[in-house]
């Protein structure tokens, strides 16, 4: 009786779902199809990530110094690219930082020490600035236990395919997160707890200034941040607009390259691609650093 | 002779994909042969049965065809290797896979899908050999499962589409739904189809790691799936 009911009932159900089983199917093919999965982000541990291919820059010592303190402050905002195999693509100054971070304190002085112009930096300001950063257990989490996020280019082979990792590098680094306006106030509040200030003219040994950790963080002019600052001090929070452009210089860079590789990518001809991606490359991380001082 | 790849998959979680793996790998290895164990899932849930460490780094180089396999043996299992699952083998982009699984010094390769990530599944459905559709008596169930075997029915080997089985799993015909399901499923997806019944000794053993039972419902229900398998 029950039985006679039930299945009349019960093939309407699975029938149906042989339906919508067999359109979805449709669909993955076609995702599959259309979209190869490009990149993933996901926490990896520090240890796991190799160095650059061709290291053809090294980290520079003040902004190495700079982006840890933020990162101390901050945690890790913005995720490094790797590729498939967890080498670095973009991110050098992150990653060096980080790994500075979770050094032991006494080894902290003689990493610093191997980097591009540390020399040049004053010996009593790092033993000063190196000595204010928290020890690796108090750093942000995941840092803590020695894992960052990172952005995984899955399609990327940067050993068998150094165009195409440069390439990505230069991408990577004029993409920007996008901080919303809320977001930005509350980076201000995060980094004032830290004990950021705003010391008058240039800042001493061991001071922590807000407005040059706030430009390399968000990547935007000392005139946005002093009118973001003036805001956040008036009490307007709500109508401050961020325009969140890179730089100029950047944007140009980026439109070049992608034409470049477009056009000999339809010419069939590669060879010269790498040479100049480096060149390229190169002095879009000169202008970042220069930005960021 | 080189060895045959069984994918098990069934894009819905829950379904019994894994119970069913190590079911068939304790049948293998308990016919003296060589088994490795797959293990595609993020949450190792094949590795964490066979009381394995759950890592999946070394199975994302494979899967992005960087690296040789080496599967670990298993402590506990005599003549069964796994290539361990974890959260790493979510990022990886599979490449012949195919290729690289036939390298395997074993007699059978069981591939054990995770739920969703059809990346993964895709990758697996062109490595097998033969393919196994997990599912449960039930419309969420089918409906994942039926997006497994549409992909499947369009993977040819040798001119003829990828040998494809649903198996209904853990049926309980006291249920209606289970009493009627492979009545009205038969024909309706165009593959053989097996049941699986409930099977409490069989949950319960995988559940403290240790090898399924040789007697009980599960394993009598196994062996055509074996049969069907080995034909």
């Amino acid at each position: 009786m029950t039985s006679s009911k039930a299945q009349p009932k019960a093939a309407s159900g699975l029938l149906g779902a042989i339906q919508t089983g067999t359109s979805h199917a449709a669909t993955d093919a076609q995702l599959a199809k259309d979209k190869p999965r490009e990149k993933v982000v996901d926490l990896v541990s520090l240890e796991l990530i190799k160095d650059r291919v061709a290291d053809t820059r090294k980290a520079k010592a003040d902004h190495v110094l700079g982006v840890a303190e933020s990162i101390a402050a901050l945690g890790l905002l913005q995720p490094p690219a790797v590729d498939r195999k967890h080498r670095l693509i973009a991110g050098l100054h992150r990653i060096t930082a980080c790994r500075l971070l979770l050094a032991e304190p006494a080894e902290r002085i003689a990493m610093f020490a191997q980097l591009e112009g540390a020399a040049r930096i004053p010996t009593d300001e790092v033993e000063a600035r190196l000595g204010a950063l928290p020890s690796a257990r108090d750093l942000p989490e995941p840092l803590a236990h020695g894992r960052v996020p990172v952005a995984i280019l899955i399609g990327i082979d940067a050993e068998n395919d150094k165009a195409a990792a440069l390439a990505a590098e230069v991408a990577e680094n004029v993409t920007r997160k996008k901080y919303t306006t809320p977001e930005i106030y509350s980076l201000v509040g995060q980094l004032r707890g830290h004990g950021y200030t705003e010391p008058k003219g240039r800042p001493r040994a061991g001071e922590k200034a807000l407005r040059p950790a706030l430009r390399l963080i968000l990547g935007m002019s000392e005139k946005t941040i002093r009118n973001i600052l003036e805001r956040e001090k008036g009490g307007k929070l709500p109508p401050f607009q961020t325009k969140e452009a890179p730089p100029k210089a950047e944007v140009s860079l980026l439109n070049a390259i992608s034409s470049y590789r477009k056009a000999t990518e339809k010419q069939g001809t590669t060879k010269p691609t790498e040479a100049l991606l480096t060149t390229l490359s190169e002095l879009l991380d000169e202008l970042r650093t220069l930005a960021s001082r | 002779m080189s060895c045959s790849i069984v994918t098990i998959a069934g894009r819905k979680g829950g379904v019994g994909k894994t119970t069913l793996t190590l079911a068939l790998a304790a049948h293998y290895i308990r016919a003296k042969k060589r088994v490795c164990v797959v293990d595609l899932d993020p949450q190792g849930s094949a590795t964490m049965g066979l009381g394995m460490p759950i890592n999946g780094a070394h199975l994302a180089e494979v899967l992005s065809g960087d690296i040789a396999p080496q599967p670990m043996e298993v402590a506990r299992w005599d003549r069964l290797t796994l290539l361990s699952g974890g959260a790493e083998v979510e990022t990886a982009e599979p490449r012949n896979l195919r290729k690289t699984l036939s390298s395997l010094p074993v007699d059978v390769v069981l591939v054990d899908c995770p739920p969703g990530f059809p990346h993964l599944d895709l990758a697996a459905l062109g490595a097998a050999d033969s393919v196994l559709v997990a599912a449960e008596a039930h419309a969420f169930a089918i409906a994942g499962a039926t997006r497994i075997i549409t992909a499947a029915a369009g993977i040819k080997r040798a001119g003829e589409p990828l040998r494809t089985a649903l198996v209904l799993n853990r049926v309980d015909e006291r249920r209606a739904l289970d009493r009627h399901a492979p009545q009205i499923l038969n024909g309706a997806l165009g593959v053989q189809l097996f049941t699986i019944h409930q099977d409490t000794a069989l949950a319960a053993a995988l559940n403290s790691s240790e090898m399924p039972p040789t007697t009980g419902r599960a394993a009598k229900d196994l062996k055509a799936v074996v049969k069907w398998l080995n034909r």
